[in-house]
């Protein structure tokens, strides 16, 4: 696509520098005590560079559990980073409005639409008298109208509720959104809707989004250029064209040969043996090497580099088979 | 349809579905007819609400209150459920169909270990359960390190883990027929492939016939044999998965495959407009009428039959070759 070129021309928006989020859990007293446990880190997000063009879509894929939320929460603001920086419009903050998973959840069920989209016209500094308006404005925006300003979210169906969650996200003016799995609780009808609706406030504002989904069809339908997560650090990112069809981490290429394709017929998938080692005390070397199926004896000592794929400059894989 | 001469293990006729609710009676399924044979995955789709549980919970005689079955006869491996006893009904489930469903967690009890539970549900099926047994079910569902497992809590199991364990108590039986509602939504794509993978080997190795319903037509392409498409209580399109994927006749069914993503950059999604039809208000024609692109005047004059096309069955007069007057002759013919 013409758009995936265009893009390299394009601003930097987000960027993060060696960010780190960890969670400390305390054993209790007793089981110190009695059991000599010793504090717990989980590293969900450790040590992670990325970087979001004005106008583009980052897809960000891996398993459950590997901090992609964590990366997107640090990324906004909603967690502090343990190490690292994120800069945002060039500043060295963080920046941009989330979208979740779950609308319901993430909405306060004893407030009408008007009360959500207030708080935020308000933090913004939108004057009273034109909060109304510019809340009707945010509703047409996402395909909702001025009558459902006085309803509360149990009123509306997952679809109209995510639509809800858009709209209170651009009432921040927002350049960048990140989007937490924004399809995954829908309908595949309104699934159809609610990317159309995102991919059109792209087109128009030129809003970026950092998108995280389990869905690969959906990523691969969005994004301009995709990262690959595993334990808490990117194990490649190129550009979606280059990562889909010369997928070189032998993670990657595992993820993408179990997707299921509408007609397709099966291609060989790559079972991935071992357990899932935890966020918590993750091995030294490469982090995958617990389930590679071409590890080598350096991948359990050595932390792999970053090495470039051919055909994509933007294509990076960290693994030792390609160093 | 060309029918091969395997046993019939779930025959479904006439179905009807209704929940008593305070707003007048939802019907949520509305005369759905399903065969399912030895060594067959049918694949049942369509959008939420359209009908799918309540079809396969009324098959195990698990309609919870207020839904009831108010028509049609469900037969399971030749015996009448719906005649079944309390009694009757339990030791089918234990014996001869299973069902796993989409949230594992909701079905383990968090505050008993996996090993009790499943010793449990053993009993309670009047098998026999000694420490062996356990650990070789956990091992047939690829559990590594089964000893331990059995002494874990839930929340000590992964997802794909748990849904496992509870694919293993579905298994204890050795069931001919497996209701599998939506098992894996819930899960990342790897451990959903894994999942599949093993519902696919005990399908080949054991015959066993299988019935899942998914809303990931990209799933039901891989996994199924047959779909059966279902819009707001009745089939309204099936037939081989390949046939109905690679060429869908039903407007619905078109509608959701244009709703997802397909690996091609620049194709754009056409999501169905409007919304599912409310099962709670009388519908008159065809209830896809308010969505469908298709649509004339016609649709509404009478309720959609589904017709036969040779290959396949559609609820639809447009694309079921045949208008309805010609089916019910075409019908009446074949009784004769
Ligand atoms: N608030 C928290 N306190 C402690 N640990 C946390 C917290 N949030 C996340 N974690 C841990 O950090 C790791 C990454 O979690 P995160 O939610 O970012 O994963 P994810 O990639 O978004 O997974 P999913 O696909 O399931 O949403 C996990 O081990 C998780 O248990
Ligand atoms: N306990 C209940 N009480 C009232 N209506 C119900 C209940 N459970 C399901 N329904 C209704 O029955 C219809 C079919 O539901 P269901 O079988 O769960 O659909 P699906 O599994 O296809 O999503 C829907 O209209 C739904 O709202
Ligand atoms: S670095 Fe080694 S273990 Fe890691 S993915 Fe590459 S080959 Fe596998
Ligand atoms: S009967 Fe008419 S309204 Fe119904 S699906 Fe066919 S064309 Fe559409
Ligand atoms: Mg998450
Ligand atoms: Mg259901």
């Amino acid at each position: 696509m013409e758009a995936a070129f265009s893009m390299k021309d394009n601003l930097p928006l987000v960027q993060t520098v060696g960010l780190k989020r960890y969670f400390y859990a305390k054993p209790g007293f007793l089981a110190r005590v009695l059991t000599g446990q010793k504090e717990r880190t989980t590293k969900a997000v450790d040590g992670i560079d990325l970087l979001i063009r004005e106008g583009e879509t980052l897809g960000l894929v891996g398993e459950s559990g590997c901090g992609k939320s964590t990366l997107g929460r640090v990324i906004v603001g909603l967690y502090p980073p343990t190490a690292g920086q994120v800069f945002y419009e060039g500043r060295p903050e963080p920046g941009g409005q989330m979208i979740f998973q779950n609308p319901y959840a993430s909405l306060n069920p004893r407030h009408t639409v008007r009360q959500i989209l207030g708080f935020c016209l308000e933090k913004r500094g939108v004057p009273l008298e034109d909060r109304e308006s510019e809340s009707v404005r945010l509703l047409e925006r996402v395909g909702l109208t001025a009558l459902h300003l006085d309803q509360y979210p149990r009123q509306f169906s997952g679809g109209q509720r995510q639509r809800i969650g858009v709209a209170r996200a651009l009432a921040m003016q927002p350049r960048f959104i990140v989007a937490d799995e924004p399809v995954s609780a829908l309908d595949v009808s309104v699934q159809a809707q609610i990317l159309n609706l995102l991919e059109g406030l792209q087109e128009e504002m030129g809003v970026s989004f950092l998108l995280i989904s389990h869905d690969l069809a959906v990523v691969h339908h969005m994004s301009h250029r995709v990262a690959v997560m595993y334990l808490g650090k990117i194990v490649e990112t190129g550009s979606t064209e280059s990562l889909f069809e010369n997928p070189a981490h032998p993670y990657t290429r595992a993820l993408l040969s179990a997707i299921p394709r509408l007609g397709k017929t099966k291609s060989a998938r790559i079972r991935l043996q071992g357990a899932v080692p935890s966020a918590v005390d993750p091995p030294p070397g490469c982090r995958f090497q617990t389930r590679c199926p071409q590890r080598k004896d350096i991948c359990g000592e050595i932390e792999p580099p970053p090495v470039a794929v051919k055909g994509d400059p933007g294509h990076v894989v960290w693994c030792h088979l390609r160093a | 349809m060309a029918r091969s001469r395997k046993e019939e293990v779930l025959l479904i006729q006439g179905l009807e579905v209704s929940y008593q609710t305070d707003r007048g009676p939802v019907r949520a399924v509305r005369g759905v007819d399903l065969s399912v044979r030895e060594g067959e995955i049918l694949g049942l789709v369509g959008e939420s609400g359209c009908g799918k549980s309540a079809t396969l919970l009324s098959v195990m005689g698990l309609l919870p209150f207020p839904g009831k079955v108010v028509a049609g006869s469900i037969r399971v491996c030749g015996a009448d459920v719906l005649a079944l006893s309390k009694k009757e009904l339990r030791s089918l489930r234990g014996s001869t169909v299973a069902m796993v469903f989409q949230d594992p967690m909701s079905t383990l009890n968090p505050a008993h270990k996996i090993g009790a539970q499943m010793k449990e549900a053993l009993t309670v099926h009047g098998l026999p359960c000694t420490q062996d047994i356990l650990v070789r079910l956990l091992q047939e569902v690829g559990i590594p390190s089964p000893e331990a497992v059995l002494g874990y809590y839930p929340h000590q199991l992964s997802g794909g883990m748990q849904q496992r364990v509870m694919i293993a108590i579905a298994l204890s039986c050795r069931p001919k027929l497996i209701l599998a509602d939506e098992p894996t939504t819930a899960l990342d794509v790897t451990i959903e492939a894994q999942i599949l993978d093993l519902l696919r080997q005990i399908n080949r190795e054991r015959g066993t016939a299988i019935v899942l319903v998914t809303h990931n037509l990209a799933v039901a392409s891989q996994f199924c044999h047959r779909i059966a498409v279902m819009y707001a209580g009745q089939i309204v399109e099936e037939g081989t998965v390949d046939e109905v994927l690679a060429n869908p006749l039903h407007p619905y069914t078109q509608g959701l495959i244009g709703c997802i993503p397909r690996f091609k950059k620049g194709v754009p999604l056409t999501p169905i407009p409007g919304q599912v039809a409310d099962l709670s208000e009388n519908l008159h024609g065809c209830a896809f009428y308010p969505r469908c692109p298709k649509r004339e005047p016609a649709c509404l004059k009478t309720p959609q039959d589904l017709l036969d096309t040779g290959d396949r069955l559609v609820r639809c007069h447009k694309y079921g070759y045949l208008d309805y007057a010609e089916t019910a002759a075409a019908r009446d013919w074949g009784n004769e």
